[in-house]
């Protein structure tokens, strides 16, 4: 035990000179070296990018994670805080489910003595070795809720007194404009909003959504790096119609590259199925309708399902854009739905609708037949089976 | 969808196969790991290549890869490592467009005399890049139609390639193109079923 713990104080004191050495680490994964070689450290450090070979994983951690807790389990004293800092940020780089050394951090962020920049920047390097972890994600999400509060109280008064609230603090630069949009009625929204504090509110939202990002890409069908965007987007941007666009918008080329990834797609849902909620704003805000996002996202898969055979997670898609389109005509029929006389309807809307003021089972018809004559008819045979299932759902949904 | 490496090979008569071009596109992994990814991609270009026969096609399941290879009438092999969402048939289009253009850039006497990755064309570089995007390599390579996907052989791991006898513990063990630390990172990420490598 003597000798262990004297190697891993040493290793300790070398991952820490590390990042006394070097602020911008953008990087950190493990070196697959199983024995050491020569009488270098094992923790290198090279162009922004923090590496520890394997052997020395675990005494690193057993140091680390035995001194954090006697130091717990003990009265928490005759240790520095610093050092009980730099002691759980070895613990959360090698081992980011333990929730205790979360929040040890957690009570120096609200002491003070850690700054949340600081923390940010940590638990972001942890999901570059771990892009699945739920407890570091937890953990930003914990730290981003202190951010909003913090910002919100300090622009009290300037913000929330501009009418629609909590849109207000959603900036348009958020937002990429260079979609479709038009850009007759720009909504009420301040521009250019400064926060306070040390951080920018938008750029500090921006960097959470590149976080998530990267996750995703490390990781296929990562699902906390999108549960985490979602919560950003009802959290941070309060599902406003216009953030929920632009995330439309701007995830279309990712889903495009990563067509079997399901959390893409579920991601895109919970954008359509918020902005249904919001259909009145939506149009009267910015002057798009919720049938023709939703009739683009039908036109967007169909598309990629023919491009790319036989990937069941577009087909899902379908479904759901299906389904929605379907209940939605089917309402858009029935007396008294909230859609009916919609100001700010343009008059080719109109038209569409009384093009539409068929029954909605014809226009299920149409899909069939075109699902019959290209799909099934697919060189691919699991591209034929996919579809072939399709059409078995969908005769369930449509009643004749 | 992303393609990872994309190599011309040399099959001389005794069966062995010569690199003799590559590119590679490995921004996606760690910077710690490129160097032994390459180092396997490379590897498994070359024991596939040899293990299959002259004009033949065939796709190769590994783990969440996927390598495309043909081998022409000529001995020339083409390897195109791709992940699984990326189309086989346009996989195929472009190892046919790589060996075209290697065949019609590069002198014949060359192609057995030229050492390891001997010869430079930067074509082959210029075709990863642009074949990332398949839906925009496809538009323009449509008309090249005569690709019968049937007579692509599918393997559903590296091991159904091999010969009798061969393991690929001992060929990774053997090879001398592999450095100490890859052939760690392979036992280590066998022992972990990590999906972090190639193989």
């Amino acid at each position: 035990m003597g000798s262990t713990d004297k190697r891993g104080r040493r290793l300790f004191l070398d991952l820490n000179n590390a990042f006394k050495r070097d602020n911008r680490i953008d990087e950190f994964d493990y070196i697959p070296v199983m024995e050491p070689q020569t009488n270098c450290s094992p923790v290198v450090l090279v162009n922004h990018k923090l590496g520890i070979e394997m052997w020395s994983l675990k005494i690193l951690l057993q140091f680390a994670y035995h001194s954090l807790m006697e130091w717990r389990a003990t009265s928490k004293k005759f240790i520095e805080s610093q050092e009980i800092i730099c002691l759980s940020r070895a613990v959360v780089l090698l081992n980011p489910e333990c929730s205790t050394a979360w929040n040890i951090r957690k009570e120096y962020v609200e002491s003070g003595e850690l700054t949340m920049a600081e923390d940010l920047k940590l638990s972001a390097l942890v999901l570059t070795k771990h892009p699945k972890s739920s407890e570091t994600f937890c953990h930003r999400r914990w730290l981003l809720s202190r951010f909003i509060d913090i910002y919100l109280q300090s622009s009290q008064g300037s913000n929330l007194s501009t009418g629609s609230g909590q849109e207000g603090f959603v900036s348009m630069d958020a937002i990429d404009l260079n979609m479709d949009l038009p850009q007759v009625n720009p909504p009420p929204v301040q521009n250019g909003v400064h926060v306070d504090g040390p951080m920018d509110y938008q750029n500090q939202m921006k960097t959470e959504i590149h976080v998530c990002t990267c996750a995703a890409e490390k990781y296929p069908c990562n699902y906390y790096a999108w549960s985490q965007r979602i919560w950003l987007i009802q959290h941070a941007y309060n599902c406003s119609s216009q953030a929920l666009v632009g995330e439309l918008h701007r995830t279309e080329g990712w889903v495009s590259a990563h067509i079997s990834d399901t959390c893409g797609y579920h991601y895109r849902q919970f954008l359509l199925s918020s902005l249904c909620r919001q259909r009145e704003s939506l149009s009267q805000q910015l002057s798009l309708q919720y049938t023709d996002l939703l009739e683009k996202e039908q036109g967007y898969i169909v598309d990629l399902i023919g491009t790319f055979p036989g990937h069941e997670a577009m087909w899902c898609h379908r479904r759901f854009v299906f389904n929605s389109l379907y209940r939605h005509y089917s309402q858009d029929l029935s007396p008294g739905s909230p859609d009916r006389g919609l100001i700010g309807e343009s008059a080719t809307q109109r038209q569409k609708k009384t093009r539409l003021e068929f029954e909605p089972s014809e226009w299920a018809q149409k899909e069939e037949e075109s699902v019959k004559t290209k799909e099934l008819k697919s060189l691919s045979s699991a591209q034929k089976q996919l579809a072939q299932k399709y059409l078995d759902w969908m005769r369930k949904i449509v009643i004749k | 969808m992303k393609l990872y490496a994309l190599s011309v090979l040399y099959k001389t008569g005794d069966n062995k196969a010569t690199r003799l071009i590559s590119a590679h596109e490995l921004s996606s992994f760690g910077y710690f790991q490129k160097s032994s990814v390459k180092e396997f991609m490379n590897f498994s270009s070359k024991i596939i290549v040899e293990r299959t026969l002259a004009s033949s096609r065939s796709s190769v399941k590994e783990q969440e890869y996927i390598c495309h290879v043909y081998v022409n009438s000529n001995n020339v092999g083409a390897v195109l490592i791709a992940d699984h969402e990326y189309p086989q048939r346009v996989a195929h289009t472009l190892l046919n467009k790589v060996i075209e253009e290697f065949e019609k850039k590069i002198d014949k006497k060359y192609w057995s005399i030229s050492k390891e990755d001997e010869i430079r064309l930067p074509e082959v570089e210029l075709l990863l890049t642009k074949y990332q995007n398949p839906k925009e390599a496809d538009a323009m390579t449509k008309i090249n139609a005569d690709l019968d996907e049937t007579k692509i052989i599918l393997h559903n791991t590296i091991e159904a390639v091999l010969q009798r006898g061969e393991k690929i513990d001992d060929l990774v063990e053997k090879s001398e193109g592999l450095s100490l630390q890859s052939k760690t990172f392979y036992k280590t990420a066998r022992k972990t079923n990590s999906c972090c490598v190639i193989l």
